[in-house]
């Protein structure tokens, strides 16, 4: 930190009549007022001094950037970040992307939350009036106490909001575990069907580090675009940059898209529609098979399910191995030649082959995939399907190679305040909230996934929801969650707290006005290649009468009376302090608390170097199974072909225990008349989801645009640049288009996470561009996660 | 600190790497916020060139020859500057000791000569507070970068500026590409490093639909 010690000219005493105030707190030497302007008074300026903190990017995004805050007067002017002298890109600097440098422009927005209000109009119209902080809290407490009173502690519930993060940025889970619990959600809108899909297959997930491509001959990417979803110069974005100047392998992107991680370097681009990975792993599967490139010996050795002679005992002799249904003996009885899966991936069959040849011979095969491919209603076989294609050519465990799940990190991982014990043990999958709120009594276990637990026992009545917009933005068929979220019989009362009003927090009864993690103390670890941890302090002081998440939290606790249990008698400093060192008991290296806090970022190299996933279970698959029900790598699953018999399914859910490829609701090959084109979304530059989507400089960087083949924007009489509606049976979405040949003829896509601007209560339209007008609420049918990127659409041309 | 200036007698220049470029345009934020300029007076601008074209086969799958690039550019401080002499009230000048072209604001009126004059379109002018924004490599800056901000703020390490001799020795003399004018126009201080690749597929197949786009 700078020295902040003004000293004072005349002219600036004259000019700012608060700096006797000034200097009175700065005290000693300048006293008295009549001395001020005698001689060897020193000469500054008081009003143009700059002092410099460390902060951190909180948004859900891995790169966690530093932030180096410049403020004058007491207000934010500009935010640089990790920069020293060393320009070299193998010297890792935690550079923040633009969205880390336009603070500034968020701070400072105008529509920045200031004070405590409530809802006046209904919910979702925006209409609002301040109030105090005693009304807002005493109302809340009353509502918590009336509904844990009425319904149960079943009935409050915490919405996944992703807007910060911290060791101390989400206490609101402890909060209420200090007042009896509440029901709790699991996995997420980001990767859930991948995860989930991936412990089924691997027990625990693991993916190599970027920088273990390095060693790879062949580097084929599904889904991926590292350099846009994890911006910035400590993860994804420049780990991808650097490792990509650093390696000989060949790089291949398959992806609907051009993205932005191929452009610039002439890499093999590969398009494909979306939804299809499975079909062409399975003609890849069919070629490697016909051409003997199978790895035999590591398949049995290492896997369940690839041919009979692996498959568990009560599923032998049916033909429903891997190998059985890629050669035309499964359930289907049809050959996955690659001619068969051109026609659903629209890649050229010689392409197919040419691939699986490289696939086959490769000396060093690096697998990875993005959340693209699993954001969809069969996520979970391309997710699965891709996790199978190293296993075939028994590329996995050695250098240069990947489990073919999503290429993993090295980070710090620092303690996070404890969320004390939910006595409210089921889970339900976070994509289903809208369903439990209007009948979460009616969940099951094989309706609706619950976990720990066979049902829940109560609608959601009262919701909390912090720094987020996933009530409606981010979460599937906005205009359903608004007749949802709008029937006040149904949720009977929800609290937002947030730093600008979003469209979720429209729909709130109380909002409260959130602090910036930059704008109190705060820390946070995570890492890419090598791992970091940020540490801040406040940039600013407090400003109206915005509060930070622990003092919300502490006052809701005081009201309610657990305030002893919530905070045990500590600040939020204290907290902070005592979570470092118990971490720093651990991991002794790390540097003091004081220490850290006055050098802002901390990096450590990956011990390994490189991580490889599941070095260990290949090096000894005896000693070091996986936590698999068989110890292996499952490409069969017995646990799911079961819950395929069990669950309550609909006709087009149908699954069995193995990665086939199963037509989308709503993809390339159900399309129809009305809506001829496949709908996809992606992440976007200029925002993380929506989080920055108000922030004008980006949006002018990055409009809203969808992206259209000109053959496609031909037929539709569209020209770049006009503006355009794109329509299905959920709603109708106003943007711009894009035509560009960088996506494949027969789908359009849109960037994800643009702010929903439509009259609630009039037509529905979205002038905003928010791609979930035009999304599905319904869960994909293993995991029940969120296929955002599955739609139909249509395109026209308006005014 | 000032680091670039650290050698007072050589002609500076900018080295742009497309093959780290991701086109995210930080640099050009970083731009902004040390000049107080907004995304259209920026001195530094990011521009996506794109071509290539679509071939659909009788069984409907499809290939392309698809190719795109980004590039970062700026002022290259060019050693035949036209701005220069454009400059009716002669407020443009080429600093003798590093070569960067820049301009005095005492006398700039911001009629825009400068921005006409160049075939980069590098200076920025702003009709309605009739002033140009020009780079002069954040020479005025007082602040903590040890380079101009734009190369400091690249998470992909893709900007350089330096003795453009020591940048040519390293990275070679490429100076133009599509859309790039001729360097002979002008001769701008300007490396670029582009992928081989990339630069033969463009350079065998003049593409239709090619197009500099923004």
């Amino acid at each position: 930190m700078s020295d902040i010690m003004p000293s004072l000219s005349r002219r600036t005493f004259v000019k700012t009549t608060g700096a006797l105030g000034a200097l009175a707190a700065v005290g000693g030497s300048v006293a008295a007022a009549d001395s001020l302007f005698g001689a060897g008074v020193p000469e500054a300026h008081a009003d143009t001094e700059e002092k410099v903190t460390w902060g951190h990017c909180a948004i859900n995004c891995p790169g966690r950037c530093a932030l180096r805050i410049h403020t004058k007067d007491d207000e934010v002017v500009w935010v640089e970040t990790d920069t020293s002298d060393n320009n070299a890109i193998d010297d890792m600097q935690v550079r923040a992307c633009l969205r880390g440098r336009s603070y500034r422009r968020w701070i400072n927005h105008p529509d920045r939350l200031n004070y405590p209000m409530k809802r006046v109009g209904k919910r979702g119209e925006g209409k609002f009036e301040q109030i105090s902080w005693d009304e807002a809290i005493s109302t809340i407490s009353e509502k918590i106490q009336e509904t844990i009173e009425k319904y149960g502690n079943e009935a409050i519930y915490i919405h996944m909001g992703s807007g910060t993060s911290s060791t101390t940025a989400r206490p609101y889970w402890r909060m209420f575990n200090a007042m009896g619990g509440s029901l709790q959600f699991y996995g997420n809108y980001s990767s859930h069907q991948l995860m989930y899909t991936g412990a089924y297959v691997f027990g625990t997930t693991a993916g190599s580090t970027i920088n273990a491509i390095e060693d790879s001959t062949l580097y084929i990417g599904f889904g991926n675009n590292p350099v846009v979803t994890t911006q910035g110069g400590g993860c994804g974005h420049t780990d991808y940059v650097r490792m990509r100047e650093n390696t000989k392998a060949k790089i291949i992107h398959i992806d609907p898209r051009l993205t932005d991680t191929v452009a610039g370097h002439c890499d093999e681009w590969v398009p494909i529609n979306p939804g299809t990975d499975a079909a062409l792993v399975a003609g890849i599967a069919h070629y490697l098979i016909e051409h003997d490139m199978v790895d035999l010996d590591f398949l049995h050795t290492y896997c369940v399910g690839y041919d009979e002679e692996t498959m568990p005992e009560a599923y032998q002799g049916k033909n429903m191995s891997y190998r059985a249904y890629v050669m035309g003996e499964g359930y289907d009885k049809v050959e996955k030649t690659p001619e068969w899966a051109s026609k659903i991936t629209g890649i050229a069959p010689e392409k197919i082959e040419e691939l699986a040849k490289e696939i086959g011979t490769t000396e060093a095969l690096f697998i990875d995939q993005g959340y693209g491919s699993q954001r969809r209603s069969n996520g979970e076989w391309n997710a699965w399907s891709i996790m199978t294609l190293p296993c075939l050519v028994g590329q996995m465990g050695k250098p240069g190679t990947n489990s073919g799940y999503s290429h993993g990190s090295y980070s710090i991982n620092l303690t996070s305040i404890p969320a004390l014990t939910n006595p409210i043990k089921q889970q339900f999958p976070c994509f289903l909230y809208t369903d439990a709120i209007d009948h979460g009594s009616k969940f099951t276990a094989k309706n609706a996934g619950v976990k720990q637990g066979d049902a829940v026992t109560s609608d959601i009545k009262f919701m909390f929801y912090a720094a987020g917009n996933a009530l409606t933005n981010q979460h599937g068929d906005i205009n359903r969650t608004h007749e949802i979220l709008a029937d006040e019989s149904k949720c009977e009362f929800i609290v937002c707290t947030n730093t600008v009003l979003c469209d979720s927090s429209k729909y709130a009864d109380i909002l409260l006005p959130d602090s910036f993690r930059f704008e109190q103390v705060s820390m946070i670890g995570t890492g890419g290649d090598t791992g970091y941890m940020i540490a801040g302090q406040p940039c600013t002081t407090p400003k109206f009468e915005r509060k930070n998440p622990y003092e919300i939290a502490t006052l809701i606790s005081r009201a309610c009376g657990s305030e002893e249990t919530f905070t045990e008698g500590k600040t939020q400093e204290e907290w902070i302090k005592e979570l470092y060192e118990k971490d720093r008991a651990k991991d002794p290296t790390l540097p003091t608390y004081d220490e850290f806090m006055d050098m802002g970022v901390y990096k450590k190299e990956n011990p390994k170097g490189k991580t490889i996933a599941y070095q260990s279970f290949i090096a000894d698959p005896v000693a070091n199974p996986l936590k698999t029900p068989s110890g292996k790598i499952e490409i069969f699953s017995e646990t799911v072909e079961k819950l395929a018999e069990t669950w309550d399914l609909e006709e087009d859910e149908k699954f069995h225990g193995l990665p086939i490829y199963i037509p989308e609701w709503y993809g390339v090959e159900t399309t129809t008349d009305e809506y001829p084109l496949q709908l996809t979304g992606f992440h976007y530059r200029g925002r993380q989801h929506s989080s920055w989507g108000n922030i004008e400089i980006l949006k002018a960087a990055n409009p809203q645009e969808v992206w259209i083949n000109p053959s496609d924007a031909a037929k539709a009489g569209i020209e770049a640049g006009d503006k355009v509606a794109v329509k299905n049976e959920y709603g109708e979405t106003h943007m711009l288009a894009k035509v560009t040949p960088r996506i494949i003829p027969g789908t359009v896509a849109i960037p994800q996470g643009a702010w929903h601007d439509a009259d609630m209560y009039g037509d529905k339209v979205d002038k905003g561009g928010c791609i979930n007008t035009l999304t599905t609420h319904r869960p994909s049918p293993l995991t029940k996660g969120n296929p955002q990127h599955t739609n139909i659409c249509r395109v026209e041309k308006i005014g | 600190m000032q680091g670039w200036r650290k050698d007072e007698s050589v002609q500076y220049g900018f080295f742009f790497d497309a093959l780290k470029c991701t086109g995210c345009e930080t640099c050009v934020d970083a731009c902004c916020q040390q000049c107080g300029t907004t995304r259209s007076t920026a001195c530094r601008t990011v521009t996506r060139y794109e071509g290539g074209v679509w071939e659909e086969a009788a069984d409907g799958t499809c290939s392309t020859t698809l190719f795109t690039y980004y590039l970062s550019l700026s002022c290259h401080h060019c050693s035949a500057p036209p701005c220069v002499d454009a400059c009716p009230s002669h407020a443009k000048f080429k600093n003798v000791g590093t070569g960067v072209v820049t301009a005095d604001p005492s006398k700039c009126v911001g009629c825009g000569a400068c921005a006409s004059a160049c075939p980069y379109g590098a200076p920025k002018h702003d009709p309605v507070r009739r002033c140009t924004y020009v780079c002069d490599a954040c020479a005025g800056a007082l602040g903590t970068h040890p380079e101009p901000a734009c190369v400091s703020a690249c998470p992909e390490h893709a900007l350089a500026f330096d003795d453009i001799d020591k940048l040519r020795a390293a990275h070679g003399s490429l100076a133009a590409v599509p859309p790039l004018p001729a360097p002979d126009l002008t001769q701008p201080n300007l490396v670029l490093n582009m992928a081989p690749a990339m630069m033969s597929s463009f350079m065998r197949k003049a593409p239709a639909s090619s197009a500099a786009v923004r």
